[in-house]
């Protein structure tokens, strides 16, 4: 297998990760756990698949995705922001609901085919060796998360939303006496969360592999949420890790022709996952770390405004 | 002088108390005059910060007027875009730790992009404006020392350039030459035409630095002394604070304590060479050594946020001991299990009442939390539960329609008095006495209850008990203790003999002034 | 009539709610749960009053059907009771999954590997190996909750756990376990006769629903009851404590993870029990199949019971005819996951009721 071949997979890989990491970091920066990853991303494939079957357009397809993953995010914002309820189960109940979504949204679409969206190649990009059929010879989504990433930094970090996002997760009492609306950031940073996890949905079952069985995600939206933590929720980092668990995706196959049975192999992506929250667990319990990085302060604490 | 800002007749109560109304407001009205500085007094609980809220969320009932016209202010944004700036008390909900001093004004980013050049430069220039100069707008928050958090605070509020301003309990953490800055600040405010409240319950530095004083007690407004009155204060303030005091707690004689003279007994509780890191890794109790006999009350005295609250965590260990050692009748306890520290007889009435008391479960299992391991075994012996935890309930009257009301329904003093009750009553093995540290006990508590936590904290002293009181209320300690420690930015810089010390001298100890003829020969400090 | 706005109050009540409330509520939760799903249901073009009414006539008047009801209780009920206990500590182990399973492969491993012995003591040996391995799978989670720097890496951890148990599964009945006789089907060959749980004749329902029952009223009686206020046990009065403030109750000496450890073991026992029953009474051999979203299910069984064992014990009735009518889902033509529809939406408004429990909501028309 040409190593080329193999970097593109890592890319593909990889990208199934990156969207919706990136997603959860914008929520978990306002101080929404949203747990419920799992369960939007599934639900947003199996929705965007069946659209683009049914009308036959990648485009409405992805929209239907991202609407899904919103819609879902949205109930999960209204239960932990408006009804300050336990964040936790509410995220739980809504990967429990997504994954029946799925079922249900999925059910007349298994063994269907579509085509899936195409490469396109940037022109001058693709032709450098090596890097150019890596990286610059795959679809648009491929290309939008490498957008995202320097976008939500900027956003995070250049401008005043960013500033009272990251308030808001650290302090919302604070950001509330100087006059920001802390619900209305929530709601926004929830939602965009609910609706890049659904672009990363829709990624899954119209690009990556372009079919729909239940199950598909196996579990990795659940990775999203480790990986948040491992990317130390910064957007730069979280590109970083989702090349790693995308290198992991892929030596994940690679390891099925040596003699290893298929099933412990199988396991490899969230042992791995396990192991990286032990070593963040025991470097973020360090006092002198946690000052400057770490979750931020009022993270999974609902706000109340007496 | 014109009136600016008029609160008229504001009512305001809390709920959640079996069914019980706290007026944290009763019709209180208040004015402010353009261009004065209005000092705001009451004892905690009094109802000064709930009357300050009203001018950021709506109260129960009444009328806010800005310049003679009728407002309506429902939250923080409200007040600010009616030229109203606060700066709140509570830090902790007013900053942002991780972030720069920059990063926490967030009404200067302005716009869609936000510049950290650009606002750190606003803020160097605000800074200057406002006196705060030696702040750097780039550092992170949690290196700030508690002085320099309020005057980052205050920045806060000065500037988006308000026409009022209110300052809540400004001057807690600050030393006394702070104190002077903030007042010279205050007077080139209100020279500028600023009107200013200041909330306190330092009756001099109200006495000094206002032209007019309103004084609430138990959500009423008892009094206002206009101009004239103030001035008469300012002349003679030794009668003056007497008189405030009197208006604020409501009786001439403050307290009928007595504490007896009893000999010495032995020393219960040794600490030495103790270090203690806050939540952001720096040290904020720099190698302290105290020792604490029975019959004793050890008052540790000290403006809030200078290590007492480490300090007494690491006795418990709710807190790690960084270094040093603490050893109680002999035995070294530093960083021990929580539960073996408090077998062997310490006790502790904490600050943090969300720590001491599970709120929706009932009295009696609040009070069990003490003594239900008592009986070995996996079972709990309720019969001994029961009697002992209804003995409690009488002993410490605490007033509760049953044993089984959840601990939410009680009035904040009755919620105290589970506490007190449950930490007090303990009994340690044959032959040794309790330790008993409590944190505060008395804040934010009503007059007939505080007066009862004092007088239970003189039985057990009676009763041979080791007491260690922390305190940020002057008057408090020196009631009470028979030996006064000052903590100042972590330190003990002095240990003193209560009978001869004054409240003059122990305040400017508690201010960092060490030096000066004013303080007398300390007991040893071990 | 001037009506400028409508004016609205939310306040924290200061009463418990009482039983005859909270019971109402539940319900209340439960019917809005149905509805919206069969509001989904009507959007896919699914009747969902015909499903709701073939699933309840099948599941409790059918003697097919209520048998099946009552073998789906077994493992349920023994999933959710576990459950409580860490959901009472606020630890949320979504991990049954796994923990059942684990209970699942233990019970065979220790059927065909003691084959010899008698059945007297091969059964229960098959649980006590079942509950240690669940046990043993359920620590993790424990100790992410406790030293964990970042919330809810105890849901990650414990979810995560699931599928390396259901690899291990898929390894283990297409390889060392598999049926030689069975024409290469993933499973293990039928247990032995005396590793197998004794069933009710001519149904699925077998003895170890005894054994379910029997640890649901033990645990109610000795960790949750409560008389003149007081549990029964240290252990209970520390659970609630720990899962109500953990701070107090770190204060008051409890060790948080002492609890957490003792709340997941049983939590994770217990789960595994389900699954020895399960793969002993029920399957008679291991496949992959028997894992069949009981983990999620239990989850809001739990929760709808109040995280009561004997409230338990209805919501896990509820449940179990729901998912005995699985069946019937599957004749209108739907997948069997789109049961974690009603799971999940039943969780949510049962999450809501919980709003409504403990806040009170005042209007009034301003002017």
């Amino acid at each position: 297998m040409s190593i080329e071949l193999v970097g593109s997979s890592i890319v593909t890989a990889a990208t199934f990760f990156l969207i919706p990491t990136l997603g959860e970091i914008l929520a978990e920066r306002s101080g929404i756990l949203n747990l419920g990853v799992e369960g939007m991303i599934i639900s947003s494939a199996a929705g965007a698949f069946g659209v683009a079957f049914m009308t036959g357009s990648i485009v409405l397809g992805t929209l239907a995705g991202m609407a899904i993953g919103g819609l879902l995010a949205f109930i999960h914002g209204v239960i932990s922001i408006t009804f300050t309820r336990n964040q936790v189960v509410s995220g739980i109940s809504l990967t429990i609901l997504g994954t029946g979504l799925s079922g249900l949204l999925g059910r007349d679409f298994v063994g269907s085919i579509i085509k899936a969206l195409e490469p396109v190649p940037i022109p001058g990009l693709s032709a450098i060796p090596f890097l150019g059929p890596v990286f610059f010879t795959k679809d648009i989504l491929v290309y939008t998360s490498y957008v995202l990433v320097p976008v939500l930094w900027f956003i995070l970090f250049r401008t005043r939303l960013g500033i009272l996002i990251r308030t808001v997760g650290e302090n919302p009492t604070a950001a509330y006496s100087q006059g920001v609306n802390v619900t209305l950031i929530r709601y926004l940073c929830v939602v965009s969360g609910g609706v890049l996890c659904g672009l990363g949905g829709a990624y899954l079952t119209l690009a990556w592999m372009p079919a729909w069985t239940e199950g598909m995600t196996g579990g990795r939206g659940w990775i999203v949420i480790a990986l948040t933590v491992v990317a130390l929720w910064h957007p730069v980092t979280a590109f970083v890790g989702s090349y790693i668990f995308g290198i992991f995706q892929v030596i994940q196959f690679s390891f099925q022709l040596s003699g290893i049975p298929v099933a412990f192999i199988n396991m490899l992506p969230y042992l791995s996952t396990i192991t990286f929250m032990v070593v963040w667990g025991i470097l973020l319990s360090r006092q002198k770390v946690r000052r400057i990085i770490g979750a931020p302060s009022a993270l999974c604490v609902p706000f109340e405004k007496e | 002088m014109e009136t600016i800002l008029e609160l008229r007749n504001m009512c305001k109560s809390y709920y959640g108390d079996g069914g019980v109304e706290i007026r944290a407001n009763d019709n209180v009205t208040f004015t402010l005059k353009k261009g004065e500085i209005h000092a705001l007094l009451g004892e905690n609980g009094a109802g000064k910060s709930t009357l300050v809220m009203s001018l950021c969320r709506e109260p129960d009932s009444g009328t806010v007027l800005l310049d003679g016209k009728e407002v309506e202010l429902r939250s923080p944004r409200d007040a600010t875009e009616n030229g109203i700036g606060i700066a709140y008390q509570d830090l902790s909900r007013s900053l942002v730790e991780r972030h720069t001093i920059a990063e926490n004004i967030l009404s200067l980013s302005k716009g869609f992009l936000f510049s950290l050049r650009s606002v750190e430069g606003a803020v160097k220039k605000a800074m200057v404006e406002y006196g705060f100069g030696d702040l750097d707008p780039s550092m992170r928050v949690w290196k700030l020392s508690g002085g320099q958090k309020q005057r980052v605070e205050m920045l806060k509020a000065l500037i988006t350039n308000p026409n009022i301003l209110i300052l809540d309990e400004p001057t807690s953490m600050l030393t006394p030459p702070e104190v002077e800055k903030l007042f010279s600040l205050l007077q080139s405010l209100k020279d500028k035409g600023k009107s200013i409240v200041i909330i306190t319950h330092h009756l001099e530095e109200a006495i000094n630095i206002s032209d007019r004083i309103t004084v609430l007690r138990g959500g009423r407004a008892v009094a206002t002394l206009d101009e004239a009155h103030v001035s008469e204060l300012k002349k003679e303030p030794e009668k003056g604070i007497r008189e405030l005091a009197r208006l604020m707690v409501g009786k001439e004689v403050l307290y009928e304590l007595e504490r007896r003279d009893q000999s010495e007994g032995p020393v219960v509780l040794t600490v030495q060479n103790l270090c203690v890191n806050n939540d952001m890794g720096v040290q904020v109790v720099n190698s302290v050594n105290f020792e604490v006999r029975s019959g004793w009350i050890l008052g540790i005295a000290g403006i809030a946020g200078n290590g007492q609250r480490e300090l007494v965590e690491s006795l418990v260990h709710w807190r790690d001991v960084t270094s040093g050692s603490i050893s109680f009748h002999g035995t070294d306890i530093t960083n021990r299990p929580i539960k073996e520290i408090r077998d062997r007889g310490v006790s502790l009435i904490p600050e943090n009442r969300q720590r001491a008391l599970i709120l929706d479960m009932s009295v009696r299992e609040n009070l069990m939390m003490s003594y239900y391991s008592d009986t070995p075994g996996l079972f709990i012996d309720r019969e001994s539960m029961i009697q002992k935890t209804d003995n409690l309930i009488k002993q410490f009257s605490i007033d509760t329609p049953s044993p089984l009301t959840p601990v939410r329904s009680l009035s904040g003093g009755n919620r105290q008095k589970v506490v007190v009750a449950r930490e007090m009553a303990r009994q340690p093995s044959k032959g040794k006495q309790l330790l008993l540290i409590a944190e505060n006990p008395t804040s934010g508590l009503d007059v007939a209850t505080t007066q009862f936590v004092r007088q239970e904290l003189l039985k057990m002293r009676a009763a041979g008990a080791a007491v260690i009181l922390v305190s940020s209320d002057l008057t408090e300690i020196m009631a009470l203790s028979d030996v006064i420690a000052v903590i100042y930015k972590g330190e003990m810089i002095a240990v003193v003999d209560s009978s001869s010390a004054t409240r003059e001298s122990v305040g400017l100890l508690m201010g960092g002034v060490v030096s000066g003829p004013s303080v007398p020969e300390g007991r040893g400090t071990g | 009539m001037n009506i400028r706005a409508v004016e609205i109050n939310i306040r924290k009540k200061s009463e418990k709610p009482t039983f005859e409330a909270s019971l109402v509520i539940r319900v209340l939760s439960l019917i809005m749960g149905l509805v919206f799903v069969a509001a989904l249901f009507l959007l896919q073009g699914v009747n969902p009053l015909i499903l709701y009414i073939n699933i309840f006539r099948y599941a409790f008047f059918t003697l097919n059907g209520l048998a099946e009801t009552l073998s789906r209780v077994i493992p349920l009920l023994a999933i959710a009771v576990g459950l409580s206990i860490p959901f009472r500590a606020r630890i949320d182990n979504i991990g049954a999954e796994g923990q059942f399973l684990m209970g699942a492969i233990a019970a065979t491993g220790v059927a065909f590997g003691l084959a010899d012995l008698p059945s007297i003591l091969l059964i229960p040996l098959m649980f006590v190996a079942g509950f240690a391995l669940g046990a043993l799978w359920a620590v993790p989670v424990a100790i992410f909750r406790v030293k964990g720097q970042y919330k809810g890496s105890d849901v990650v951890v414990s979810f995560l756990m699931v599928f390396p148990a259901y690899s291990l599964i898929q390894y283990l009945v297409n390889g060392p376990w598999r049926d030689p006789g069975g024409w290469g089907f993933p499973q293990t060959p039928l247990f032995p006769e005396n590793a197998q749980i004794m069933q009710v004749p001519g149904t699925q329902i077998h003895l170890s629903i005894l054994l379910v029952f029997a640890l649901t009223f033990l645990i109610h009686h000795y960790l949750v009851r409560t008389r003149d206020g007081i549990p029964e046990t240290k252990l209970g009065y520390e659970i609630n404590a720990v899962g109500q403030n953990p701070a107090a109750a770190e204060s008051a000496g409890v060790s948080f993870l002492r609890i957490a450890l003792t709340a997941m073991v049983i939590s994770g026992g217990m789960a595994a029990i389900g699954g020895v029953g399960e793969v002993a009474g029920n399957l008679l051999r291991l496949r992959p199949e028997i894992s069949t979203n009981l983990g999620f299910t239990g989850i809001v069984v739990a929760w709808l019971g109040g995280l009561n064992p004997l409230g338990i014990i209805v919501s896990a009735l509820f449940f179990s005819g729901l998912l005995a009518g699985g069946v019937e889902i599957q004749m209108a033509g739907l997948p069997v996951t789109v049961i974690n529809l009603f799971n999940g939406s039943i969780l949510l408004f049962v999450l809501l009721a919980d709003f409504f429990m403990k806040y009170r909501i005042e209007w009034r028309v301003l002017r």
